[in-house]
C-alpha cells in the first residue's frame, strides 16, 4: 500500500514537473521572437524606410510629380500602416539594393527581388513570398525568333544586379552588356547596340502596351520563373519584424489583396498568386488555417517555398578554390566557379586592352597636338589648344556619356551607325590624357628653345624633352591606367564591371573589392614599368642616332 | 530658343550640383594633403622601417584607381559610425566620395612635398615654391574627378545632368551634356590661367 502511494506520490510530481515543463514551452511559444533593434527603431523614428524600385512600372516607379507609385508601393504602404507610422521610400537599384540593406539604410527591401539562395546568405528573406515572375526579352517588332534558341549567340542589354543575368547567358550562351539604370539600357536598346533587353516578363508585357515602346514585342516564352521576397536585413532573422511582415503578406495572400492588386496595375494574372491564395486560405476539418506559425514560429514545411532558384553550379575547376573557401574563408568565387572565373579573366583583358590601346591614343594625340602648336599657322594653334584645354579640363565621364548616348544616339537616328561603347572609352580616354600630354610636352619645348631657338619637335629629338616632359606623361599615363574603370559606366565589360557583376551573385563585396584593389596596384605598376622600359629605349636610340 | 529656356529653368539647380564637386574636391584636398602631409614628414625619418612603409602606402594610394576606393567605401562602410555611446556620426555619400577622392592628393602631397622641403633645404627655393601652384593643379584634377562620385549616387553636377534628362526630354541631353561640360572647363581654365601667372610671378620674385 505504502508503495503504492509512494509510487503515485511520485507519478503526481513527475506529472507536476512535466506540466511546469510544459508550460514554460507555452511560455516560450508565446513570443518565439526576439526583439528587432530596426522594429525599435522604426517606431521610435514613426517612420518607415523602404526601398522601391524607382524605374519599373508598374511594380514601383516615379510619376510626374517625383512621388513613388507601384504596386510595391501599395504595399508598403500597407506595411507601414500596419505599423502605424509614416511611410518614406527610398528608391534603390538592382546593383546597389542589398548593400543598402546591409548598411542601414533602408529598414526593408521591397524592390522586385526574387528569393534565391545566395541572396538569402547575405539578408533576411521573408516568407511567404509575395509574387513570382520570369525573365522575357524585348525585341524590335521585326525579330523573328520564337525560342530562346533563336537568340543564341547574340548581344543582350541587361541591368547590372538582376538574378537571372548569370544563369540566361550561360544557360543560352547569350552576351550580355550589363548597364547601371533602365535609362541607359534603354537608350542602348534604341540604338540597337543590342539585339534585345533582357528583364522581368511582366514589367515588359507592360513596357510594350506604352506608346513609345510600340516598335517592340515580347514574343519568347518566359523561363526562370522565381519568387520574390521582401528582405530584412541580416541581423533580424527570427525577430519581431521578421514575424510582422510575414504575417502581414499571409494576410494578403488570403484576403486576395495581392490578386486584386496585380489586376489593378495592370499585369497578367499569374498562377503563383492563385495558387498561393489557394495554399494560404486552406482550412482544416476544424476551420482552422493549415498554413499557421508553429510553436517556434516556422511556417508548416508545406506552406514553405523550398524552390530557390540557385545560380550556383556543381560542376567545375573546384579545388583549389574551395580550399581557399573553407581554410581561409575567402569566398574567391573566380577561382572556383567557372563562369565567375571566364568574366574575371575577360574583364582583365579587355581593361588591358583599353589601356594599351588608350595610352597609344594619349600619346599619340599629344604628339601631334604639341608639334601643331609649335609649328601651326595663327589660327589652327588657337583652336588646337581650345581642344587641347577642353581635353584635359572636362570630366572624361561626361566625355563618354556626350559621345556614347549623346552623338551615338544621333548618329543612330541619322546613319543608322552604332558606336560601340570600347571604342568610345578609348577615345575619351586617348582625348583627355592627350590634352594633359601636349601641355607637357609644350612646356618642355619651350625651355629648350629658350637654350637653342632652332629647336622642332620631331620623333628623333623627342628623348631630350623627357628629362622635363618624364614627370607630367608619367603622371598622365598613370592616371589613364587608372582612369580605364570610368569605362564601367558605359558597359565595356572590364574588371570593375566583372567584378560588380560577380558580387551582385555571389554577395562577396569584401573578397572581390579587396582583389580588385590589389589587381589595380599590380596593374598600374605593371604601365609605369612599360613606360620606364619604352622611355630608355627611345633615349638609348636617339643616342645611337647622334 | 526652346532648348535655351530649358536650360537656363535648370541652371540653379545643375550649378547646386557643381558646388557639390567642389565641395568634395576641396575636402578631399584638405583631407589629402593632411595625410599627405604627415606621410612626407614621415619620410624624413632616420628608421629604415618607417621609410619603408611611408614610401608602400604612397605608392599604394598612387596606383588604386579613385573609382575602385570610391566603389570601396560605397559598399563597405556603414552609413553612421558611432564611435562611444550616445555619439552618431552620419558617413554621407558626399563625405564617402570626399574621403575616396582624397588618395589621389594623399600620393600628390606625400611624393611631392617631399620633395619641395628637400629642395628649399639645398637653397632651390623656387622650386619648393612651385609645390603651390601644382598643388593647385591637383586640386583641379580632384575636382574634375569628383564627378565619377555620381555612379555611387552622389547627386553632384554629372548626377543631376542625368536627372535633368530624364526630367525633361532625351532630345535635351547633348546641350545639358554640352553645359555640365562647360561648368567643369570654365571653373578649371580660369583658375588655371590665374595660376599659371602665379608661377610666373613665383619664378621671377626673389625668394
Amino acid at each position: 500500500m505504502t508503495q503504492l502511494r509512494r509510487n503515485r506520490l511520485f507519478g503526481a510530481l513527475l506529472a507536476l514537473i512535466s506540466l511546469c515543463f510544459e508550460c514554460n514551452l507555452v511560455l516560450a511559444a508565446d513570443s518565439p521572437f526576439i526583439k528587432s533593434p530596426t522594429l525599435e527603431a522604426i517606431r521610435a523614428r514613426g517612420e518607415v524606410v523602404v526601398g522601391v524600385k524607382t524605374d519599373l512600372a508598374p511594380f514601383g516607379s516615379v510619376d510626374a510629380t517625383g512621388k513613388s507609385v507601384g504596386m510595391e508601393i501599395e504595399l508598403a504602404q500597407k506595411l507601414a500602416d500596419g505599423l502605424g507610422v509614416r511611410l518614406v521610400t527610398k528608391g534603390v537599384s538592382a546593383e546597389n539594393r542589398f548593400q543598402r540593406l546591409e548598411q542601414g539604410n533602408i529598414d526593408i527591401l521591397l524592390a522586385t527581388a526574387a528569393d534565391t539562395k545566395e541572396r538569402r546568405s547575405i539578408a533576411t528573406a521573408i516568407e511567404p513570398n509575395y509574387y513570382a515572375e520570369s525573365v522575357n526579352v524585348l525585341l524590335p517588332r521585326g525579330s523573328k525568333a520564337k525560342d530562346w534558341s533563336d537568340i543564341r549567340g547574340q548581344t543582350l542589354c541587361a541591368l547590372q544586379g538582376a538574378y537571372f543575368n548569370k544563369p540566361i547567358s550561360q544557360r543560352h550562351i547569350i552576351e550580355l552588356q550589363m548597364y547601371r539604370n533602365m535609362r541607359d539600357a534603354e537608350l542602348a536598346l534604341r540604338d540597337q547596340r543590342c539585339a534585345g533587353f533582357l528583364y522581368t516578363h511582366s514589367a515588359l508585357q507592360y513596357l510594350v502596351k506604352q506608346p513609345e515602346w510600340s516598335d517592340y514585342i515580347v514574343t519568347l516564352p518566359p523561363t526562370l520563373k522565381a519568387p520574390w521576397a521582401i528582405y530584412i536585413n541580416r541581423a533580424e532573422k527570427g525577430t519581431e519584424l521578421e514575424r510582422y511582415i510575414g504575417d502581414m503578406v499571409a494576410q494578403w495572400h488570403r484576403d486576395r489583396t495581392l490578386i486584386s492588386l496585380e489586376s489593378t496595375w495592370g499585369l497578367q494574372p499569374t498562377q503563383f498568386l492563385q495558387e498561393a491564395h489557394t495554399l494560404w486560405s486552406q482550412k482544416d476539418a476544424h476551420g482552422r488555417y493549415v498554413c499557421v506559425r508553429d510553436s517556434k514560429g516556422h511556417w508548416p514545411v508545406e506552406c514553405r517555398n523550398q524552390a530557390f532558384i540557385t545560380s550556383e553550379q556543381a560542376s567545375g575547376i573546384k579545388g583549389l578554390g574551395l580550399w581557399v573557401k573553407e581554410t581561409l574563408g575567402l569566398p574567391l568565387s573566380i577561382i572556383y566557379d567557372p563562369f565567375d572565373a571566364q568574366r574575371y579573366f575577360f574583364g582583365a583583358l579587355w581593361t588591358l586592352a583599353l589601356s594599351a590601346l588608350s595610352i597609344l591614343g594619349a600619346l599619340g594625340l599629344g604628339y601631334w597636338g604639341a608639334k601643331r602648336i609649335l609649328t601651326g599657322s595663327v589660327v589652327s594653334v588657337a583652336v588646337i589648344k581650345f581642344f587641347a584645354n577642353f581635353a584635359r579640363m572636362t570630366p572624361p565621364l561626361l566625355q563618354m556619356y556626350l559621345v556614347f548616348f549623346g552623338l551615338g544616339g544621333l548618329m543612330h537616328a541619322s546613319f543608322n551607325i552604332t558606336l560601340s561603347p570600347f571604342l568610345v572609352a578609348v577615345l575619351a580616354l586617348s582625348f583627355y590624357h592627350g590634352g594633359m600630354i601636349v601641355f607637357s610636352l609644350l612646356e618642355s619645348a619651350k625651355l629648350k628653345q629658350k637654350s637653342n631657338p632652332d629647336f622642332q619637335l620631331t620623333l628623333t629629338n623627342l628623348p631630350s624633352l623627357f628629362e622635363h616632359a618624364a614627370i607630367g606623361i608619367r603622371t598622365a599615363i598613370n592616371n589613364l591606367t587608372k582612369a580605364t574603370t570610368i569605362a564601367s559606366a558605359i558597359a565595356v565589360p572590364e574588371l570593375l564591371t566583372a567584378t560588380i557583376a560577380i558580387i551582385a551573385d555571389q554577395g562577396n563585396v569584401d573578397t572581390m573589392m579587396n582583389l580588385l584593389l590589389f589587381v589595380f596596384y599590380i596593374l598600374s605598376a605593371f604601365w609605369l614599368a612599360m613606360l620606364f622600359w619604352a622611355e630608355r629605349r627611345l633615349m638609348r636610340a636617339s643616342q645611337a642616332t647622334n | 530658343m526652346e532648348t535655351l529656356q530649358t536650360l537656363f529653368a535648370w541652371l540653379p539647380y545643375l550649378l547646386g550640383g557643381f558646388l557639390k564637386n567642389i565641395t568634395i574636391a576641396l575636402s578631399a584636398m584638405a583631407i589629402g594633403t593632411v595625410l599627405g602631409a604627415t606621410l612626407a614628414l614621415l619620410k624624413f625619418s632616420k628608421k629604415k622601417t618607417v621609410q619603408v612603409s611611408v614610401s608602400a602606402t604612397t605608392s599604394f594610394f598612387r596606383n588604386v584607381p579613385t573609382l575602385v576606393i570610391l566603389f570601396y567605401l560605397a559598399t563597405l562602410l556603414p552609413n553612421q559610425w558611432t564611435p562611444i555611446e550616445g555619439l552618431t556620426i552620419p558617413l554621407t555619400p558626399t563625405f564617402k566620395a570626399s574621403l575616396a577622392l582624397a588618395s589621389s592628393p594623399l600620393g600628390f602631397t606625400a611624393w611631392n612635398l617631399y620633395a619641395a622641403i628637400e629642395n628649399w633645404r639645398k637653397g632651390d627655393h623656387h622650386a619648393a615654391m612651385l609645390f603651390i601652384p601644382n598643388w593647385i593643379g591637383a586640386f583641379l584634377v580632384t575636382t574634375l574627378a569628383s564627378s565619377v562620385s555620381s555612379l555611387v549616387g552622389v547627386d553632384e553636377l554629372v548626377g543631376r545632368s542625368n536627372s535633368v534628362i530624364n526630367a525633361t526630354d532625351p532630345k535635351y541631353m547633348i546641350p545639358v551634356y554640352l553645359l555640365a561640360m562647360g561648368l567643369f572647363f570654365a571653373f578649371c581654365f580660369s583658375v588655371s590661367s590665374l595660376l599659371a601667372q602665379f608661377r610666373r610671378w613665383i619664378l621671377r620674385s626673389r625668394i
